[in-house]
C-alpha cells in the first residue's frame, strides 16, 4: 500500500513544476502581448481579442459592430468599468492559484478573462456550458471562476452598497424630482424564480404564483441605486413579513434608522424622514403607502401621482438589475439555496457599479414591463399605523397646496 | 414448528393454535387491534413458548412474559389503557398489516409495500406518552422539511381547515429540529441563507419554521459565515456557483471538516453596538414572526400546497450516507427499534470491548 501512497505525492510536486513553468511561461506571454484592441493598458487583453473573433458574428443575434458597444452588450460594463471590477478582485483571483483554471490550450486564466467568464455568465444567464463554449473553458471552470469572483466581491464590494451617513442629497433630489420633502428613498421587492428538486421541495418557498422563488426586497434612491437590500427569506412569505423580518425595519422601528432631522412644512407641520413603498407594505410612521379614497379622493389622487412616481424608482432599479444581469430573471435550475443570495447580492452590488461610474445602460437591457411580471401586487392586511396615517395626510395636503400655489403663480 | 401445540384441532392453523394456547378467542374475524387490545388472562403457559420465529416475535411485542409485564406497567404509568390500541392503528396506517406476523421482525418489510398517510386523530394520550416514554416520535418518519399530512395535499383549503380542526397532531415536524420543542411540532422547517445589508455582518444562516401563516424565526446553531478560517476551508472545497453538479452535496473533505468544526460555533458574533441579527431574536423570536391576527384571513389559502416526499425515502439522504448526523438518524432510537438488535450480539460486544 505504501507505493500508490507516495506516487500522488510526486505526481502533486510534477504538476506543480509544470503549474510554475506555465506560470512563467504566460506572464512573458501577457508582457509580449501588450496591445489589444479594447484597452491597451490592460494586463491580458488577449482574451478579448479572441472572445470577440468567436462571438461577434453570430447570426440573429442584434451584437453591434462597434467593439466598444460589443463590450458593453456582452458585460454591461464599459471597458473602464471593467478594468475598475478587475481591480476590485484582482488580489483575489491572483492569490489564489488556479488549480485547475486553465482554457482548454492548457493555459492559465488571467483575471481579466475570469472576471469576463463571471460577468457573462451573470449578465447572460445563459448555461455554464454555453458560456464555457463562448470562451473556450469548460462548464466546471465557468462554476468555479464564477463563484470565486462572486466571493470576492462580496468581500471586497461592499461598499458600494450601504446606508449613506448623510441622507441630504437624497432628500433634496427627491423633493427636486417629485416634489417629496425628507423623502430617503423608495422600496420594493421582488421574486427571483427557480426550480427545486423534488425531494427538497418546501412550501416555504412556494410563492403566491406557484413559482419557487426567493425574495429580495431593495430600498433605492434617487438614481435608482441601492442603499440597502435583504436576500434570501423563501418566497412563500409575504411581502409585509419580509418587510418584518428585515434588519432594516427593525433598526427604523429601533430609531436607528431615518431619524434625521424633521422638515417643516407649511402652517407649522413637520415630516419625519420616510421611505415610500407600494400598497403591499404596511404604513407605518416611517414606511408612507398610496392613500386611500376614504381619505379624501381629490386630496390622495394628486399624492397617489407622486407617490407612485417615486416608487417607481424601485421599480426601475429591479427592472435594470433583472435586465442586466438576466441570470435572476430566468428561471434558475435547482441553485444551491445558500449560495444564491450572493449571487444576488453581486448583482446588486454590480447595479451600483454600474451607476456609481457613470456607465448608462443600454435602453435594450432594461427588462420590459414588470420586474416581476406575473405576481399581483397583494394589498397588505395590516392595520395603518395612525402616525403613518398623519404623515400621509400632511404631505398629501402639503402637496395640494404646493399644486395649487404652482397653479396660481 | 409447532411441536408444542396440543392437535386437538387439527383443521385450524397455526395461529388459532397459537391463540389457544394462549387464552384468546381463536375465531377468524378477531381484527389486529381486538386481538392487540385483549389483556393476557393465561400465564399458565408461559413455559410453553414457541420455537419458531414468527411465534417468539409477535410474543415478545404482545403476549411474552416480559411484555405482559411490562404492559400493565405502561398502562398504569400513563393512566391510559388505549395506548396499544391508538399505536395500532398509527402502524396498521403506515404498513401494510396482514396479521400479527406483520409487525415480526423476521417477515417485517424493509420499505413500505402500501405507503399512507398518517391519519391519526388527535389523542391526548399519545401526546403524553411520547412526552412521558421519551419515544422518539419521527424515528420512521423523521423528515427535514415536511410534515406528512401536507406531503398528500394539493393545494385545497377545505384540506387546510380540516387539519387546522385536526390541531395538527399527525403532522410530525422535524424531530432533529425541533428536539424537544413541542411548539414547533407540526411547523415545517427550512433553512435559509440571509443577506442582509442592514446588519454588521450581512450573511447569517437562519432556520425558518412555518405552520400555515405563522412564521418562526430562529438563529441556527453551527454555523458561522464569520470565521476566517472556515472561509478559507470553504474557499478551497468550493464548487460551483450553481448547484447543477453538485447541489446540497458534500463535496469536497474540507468542507466536511469545516462543517463539523462549526458545529458548536456560534452563529454570529458582533460587537459593540452594532444591530446583530440574532440580537432581538434571542428576546422576541416569536413574536417578531407570528401573524398579526388582522392577516389570517388574507392569507389563510394563499399558499398552494404541493406534493411533497419524504427525505428519508430519497436517494439523496444515500449520498448523504457518509455524514456522522444521518448515521445518528439512521440508528433506532426507540426502545422498540432498538429491541431489534440481539441482545446475544450486544453482550458479546461488550465482552470484547471489556476483553
Amino acid at each position: 500500500m505504501a507505493p500508490p501512497l507516495k506516487n500522488p505525492k510526486k505526481s502533486k510536486k510534477a504538476t506543480k513544476k509544470l503549474k510554475k513553468r506555465k506560470k512563467k511561461k504566460t506572464k512573458v506571454r501577457i508582457r509580449s502581448s501588450s496591445s489589444g484592441p479594447v484597452d491597451p493598458t490592460a494586463v491580458d487583453s488577449e482574451w478579448w481579442t479572441n472572445f470577440w473573433h468567436k462571438n461577434s458574428n453570430i447570426s440573429g443575434s442584434s451584437i453591434p459592430s462597434d467593439e466598444e458597444q460589443g463590450f458593453k452588450y456582452f458585460f454591461r460594463v464599459s471597458t473602464k468599468t471593467f478594468e475598475y471590477i478587475c481591480s476590485i478582485v484582482r488580489e483575489d483571483l491572483i492569490s489564489r492559484p488556479p488549480s485547475g483554471l486553465i482554457n482548454i490550450e492548457g493555459r492559465l486564466l488571467s483575471v481579466e478573462k475570469q472576471v469576463a467568464i463571471a460577468l457573462r455568465r451573470l449578465a447572460s444567464g445563459e448555461s455554464q456550458v454555453s458560456v464555457g463554449a463562448a470562451f473556450g473553458v469548460g462548464q466546471s471552470t465557468v462554476s468555479q471562476v464564477t463563484w470565486r469572483f462572486i466571493e470576492s466581491m462580496e468581500d471586497r464590494a461592499r461598499h458600494h452598497l450601504k446606508w449613506p451617513d448623510n441622507n441630504e442629497v437624497i432628500k433634496t433630489k427627491f423633493e427636486e424630482l417629485f416634489h417629496l420633502p425628507n423623502c430617503c428613498g423608495a422600496i420594493d421587492a421582488t421574486h427571483i424564480t427557480m426550480t427545486l428538486p423534488a425531494v427538497e421541495t418546501s412550501d416555504d418557498w412556494c410563492d403566491q404564483e406557484n413559482n419557487y422563488s426567493m425574495f429580495l426586497q431593495g430600498i433605492v434612491d434617487h438614481e435608482s441605486r441601492f442603499l440597502d437590500i435583504v436576500t434570501g427569506w423563501p418566497g412563500g412569505m409575504t411581502v409585509d413579513r419580509l418587510l418584518r423580518c428585515s434588519g432594516f425595519y427593525k433598526r427604523c422601528q429601533s430609531g436607528e434608522r431615518l431619524n434625521g432631522g424633521l422638515r417643516a412644512l407649511d402652517e407649522g407641520v413637520e415630516v419625519r424622514e420616510y421611505i415610500v413603498g407600494g400598497v403591499n407594505y404596511p404604513l407605518l410612521p416611517w414606511l408612507v403607502t398610496p392613500g386611500h379614497e376614504r381619505d379624501g379622493v381629490s386630496l390622495m389622487s394628486g399624492f397617489n401621482d407622486v407617490h407612485e412616481r417615486a416608487r417607481g424608482l424601485a421599480t426601475k432599479a429591479f427592472l435594470q438589475l433583472k435586465g442586466s444581469w438576466r441570470i435572476l430573471s430566468k428561471v434558475m435550475w435547482r441553485p444551491d439555496k445558500r449560495k444564491l443570495p450572493s449571487i444576488i447580492l453581486v448583482c446588486c452590488l454590480l447595479h451600483n457599479i454600474v451607476i456609481d461610474c457613470g456607465d448608462h445602460l443600454n435602453p435594450d437591457v432594461e427588462l420590459p414591463g414588470h420586474h416581476d411580471s406575473g405576481y399581483g401586487e397583494q394589498q397588505c392586511g395590516q392595520v395603518d399605523h395612525p402616525l403613518g396615517r398623519s404623515l400621509r395626510g400632511n404631505l398629501a395636503s402639503y402637496l395640494c397646496h404646493k399644486k395649487v400655489h404652482c397653479m396660481a403663480e | 414448528m409447532l411441536c408444542s401445540v396440543p392437535g386437538g384441532k387439527p383443521s385450524s392453523n397455526w395461529l388459532d393454535r397459537l391463540r389457544s394456547t394462549k387464552g384468546f378467542p381463536t375465531s377468524g374475524d378477531v381484527g389486529l387491534d381486538d386481538f392487540l387490545l385483549t389483556k393476557p388472562t393465561a400465564d399458565e403457559d408461559a413455559s410453553d413458548s414457541p420455537t419458531s420465529d414468527d411465534a417468539a416475535a409477535s410474543n415478545s411485542l404482545v403476549n411474552s412474559n416480559s411484555v405482559a409485564e411490562q404492559a400493565p406497567e405502561i398502562s398504569d404509568r400513563n393512566g391510559e389503557g388505549d395506548w396499544f390500541g391508538v399505536m395500532t392503528n398509527v402502524l396498521s396506517d403506515l404498513f401494510y398489516m396482514g396479521g400479527p406476523t406483520g409487525i415480526s421482525r423476521k417477515k417485517r418489510a424493509r420499505k413500505q409495500t402500501n405507503p399512507k398517510f398518517c391519519a391519526l386523530p388527535a389523542s391526548p394520550a399519545l401526546r403524553k406518552d411520547e412526552k412521558a416514554a421519551g419515544v422518539t416520535k419521527a424515528s420512521l418518519n423523521s423528515n427535514r422539511n415536511s410534515n406528512i399530512v401536507r406531503s398528500q395535499r394539493g393545494g385545497d383549503c377545505a384540506d387546510e381547515v380540516d387539519e387546522e380542526q385536526d390541531k395538527g397532531e399527525c403532522r410530525r415536524g422535524d424531530g432533529e429540529g425541533c428536539g424537544g420543542d413541542r411548539e414547533l411540532k407540526g411547523y415545517s422547517r427550512s433553512e435559509v441563507t440571509v443577506i442582509d445589508t442592514s446588519y454588521e455582518v450581512w450573511k447569517f444562516d437562519k432556520l425558518v419554521f412555518r405552520k400555515r401563516n405563522i412564521w418562526k424565526v430562529r438563529d441556527k446553531k453551527g454555523r458561522s459565515w464569520l470565521s476566517a478560517a472556515a472561509k478559507k476551508k470553504r474557499k478551497k472545497g468550493s464548487g460551483g456557483l450553481d448547484s447543477e453538479y453538485d447541489h446540497g452535496s458534500v463535496s469536497g473533505g474540507a468542507k466536511k471538516k469545516a462543517k463539523v468544526l462549526n458545529f458548536h460555533s456560534t452563529v454570529v458574533a458582533i460587537g459593540g453596538n452594532c444591530l446583530s441579527p440574532s440580537d432581538d431574536s434571542q428576546k422576541s423570536q416569536d413574536e417578531e414572526m407570528e401573524d398579526v391576527p388582522t392577516q389570517v384571513g388574507v392569507e389563510l389559502c394563499q399558499v398552494p400546497r404541493i406534493n411533497r416526499v419524504h427525505d428519508y425515502r430519497s436517494p439523496r439522504i444515500s449520498n448523504k450516507g457518509n455524514s456522522p448526523v444521518v448515521l445518528i438518524k439512521a440508528m433506532p432510537n426507540s426502545k422498540k427499534s432498538g429491541g431489534n438488535v440481539p441482545k446475544n450480539q450486544l453482550k458479546e460486544r461488550q465482552r470484547q470491548q471489556k476483553a
